[in-house]
């Protein structure tokens, strides 16, 4: 393998905040797979991730001088912007159409050959070992972006015991990251 | 102990996974500044979460980053490291890859279109002078054609008169012929009887000097009669004075306008009725 070279995050973020083409390179080599992953924990579609992905990139190369390394981490940056995108895609009528004609297909079919198994990997397998009740929230919360309030109302439990218990589950997922 | 408590509620994970309200992603980012801990446990979980995500990843298709590449990089201006100092303006809005790459079609559609009709323009208008400079020539050809033949119907009408009068019965035709000294001057006088109107037909004379005017007298009773200037008509074949009575006509040179009395010096031609 060519050896490549390894740039701290503070070089990185200069080089990108100047619109380097080489730079952009680097950050997709480095994070496309971590993003996209991320991206499908809540797509699963792949054809969708993968706009998604083009988008996110886009994204963060136009909007870099919005970053601030202040509130935190270059990836963390980006992951929020993953995030966000995925659920946009997930809130958009392209999305809602896909996954109604995924449903008659799959009837027909019972394939799902796009859609990975993304239980088996990164956030999802962590949530995944989360006892219920906090699952059901982080589900909700993270991968579908819906309001503490939202929840209260779809799970019929008060907002105070939502906040709590998410707050709780949040702080169980820290312990299981850092494992 | 307060902070460790503000540690421990889940808000550093929340801010984090981005599921903090503003109201508290604000607050956290005070604490972060005022407490070295408060931002020491955002790192901390941050780069926890990081290398959770690296450590197992789905590589996405291959063809996505050079689709990306061309998304950004075609219609963006590429920067070469060299050039730190040249400022750069960032698009910021935040258009699909999928209508970033029709914009960049269409923008390449419009260009060549551009350039189409461009071509078409500079061949139009060349084509335009060209036509234009014939029409003008024509145009300025025709206006003196049309002079010319002016001039020419002028001449006929009284090359027409000038036949029916020669051949009227009524006309008298009287030859002047040259004096002593201008042997070579000759000139014809055509006298309608009836109308009493004369004609004069001084080809053969030489060019009036500047200034100077051939004269036409008519002998009435031994005494000249004004018969009008020779050169005041354009053609050979002038009309001159109604005349009722003469005797002989003859022809002398004179100062331009004409004179009251002939300078009998200068006669140059002479016939009697």
């Amino acid at each position: 393998m060519p050896e490549i070279k390894k740039y701290s995050e503070a070089q990185l973020v200069q080089m990108l905040k100047q619109h380097l083409q080489p730079a952009f390179g680097y950050l997709y080599e480095s994070y496309s797979g971590a993003l996209y992953t991320v991206i499908l924990s809540i797509i699963t579609d792949k054809e969708l991730a993968n706009d998604v992905l083009q988008e996110v990139f886009v994204k963060i190369w136009r909007q870099i001088d919005t970053y601030d390394e202040s509130k935190g981490r270059l990836f963390t940056w980006m992951l929020n912007i993953a995030r966000n995108a995925s659920i946009d895609m997930l809130r958009s009528k392209g999305f809602q159409n896909s996954r109604q004609n995924r449903e008659l297909t799959e009837t027909v079919y019972e394939s799902g050959s796009t859609q990975v198994n993304i239980d088996k990997i990164g956030l999802r397998k962590i949530v995944h070992t989360l006892k219920e009740e906090y699952k059901v929230l982080v589900e909700l919360s993270y991968f579908q972006g819906f309001t503490q309030e939202e929840i209260s109302k779809m799970l019929n439990i008060p907002l105070g015991t939502v906040k709590t218990r998410l707050r709780n589950a949040l702080v169980q997922l820290r312990e299981l990251v850092k494992s | 102990m307060e902070i460790k408590e503000y540690i421990k509620s889940g808000i550093i994970e929340s801010y984090v996974l981005g599921l903090a309200s503003a109201e508290e992603a604000a607050d956290l980012e005070i604490m972060m500044q005022k407490h070295a801990e408060v931002k020491q446990a955002v790192d901390a979980f941050a780069e926890a979460l990081e290398q959770n995500i690296l450590r197992e990843t789905v590589t996405p298709p291959a063809e996505i980053k050079q689709k990306i590449i061309s998304a950004l990089f075609t219609a963006e201006q590429v920067k070469t490291p060299s050039s730190t100092t040249a400022t750069y303006t960032l698009s910021t809005q935040e258009t699909p890859v999928v209508k970033l790459n029709f914009w960049k079609y269409a923008a390449a559609a419009c260009v060549v279109l551009f350039l189409i009709s461009a071509a078409f323009n500079y061949y139009f208008y060349n084509s335009y002078q060209s036509a234009n400079g014939k029409y003008q020539a024509l145009l300025t050809e025709r206006t003196s054609m049309q002079a010319s033949i002016n001039v020419m119907q002028t001449h006929l009408e009284e090359m027409t008169t000038g036949m029916h009068i020669m051949n009227n019965t009524e006309t008298r035709k009287i030859k002047m012929s040259g004096t002593p000294g201008h042997e070579t001057s000759f000139a014809t006088v055509y006298w309608d009887t009836q109308s009493r109107n004369v004609y004069v037909m001084a080809d053969k004379l030489p060019k009036a000097p500047e200034g100077k005017q051939y004269q036409l007298w008519a002998i009435v009773n031994g005494k000249p009669v004004d018969a009008g200037m020779v050169s005041d008509c354009t053609g050979n074949f002038c009309k001159m004075k109604n005349i009722p009575e003469a005797q002989a006509f003859a022809i002398t040179l004179e100062k331009q306008g004409g004179s009251v009395a002939p300078s009998l010096d200068q006669m140059y031609t002479m016939g009697n009725v």
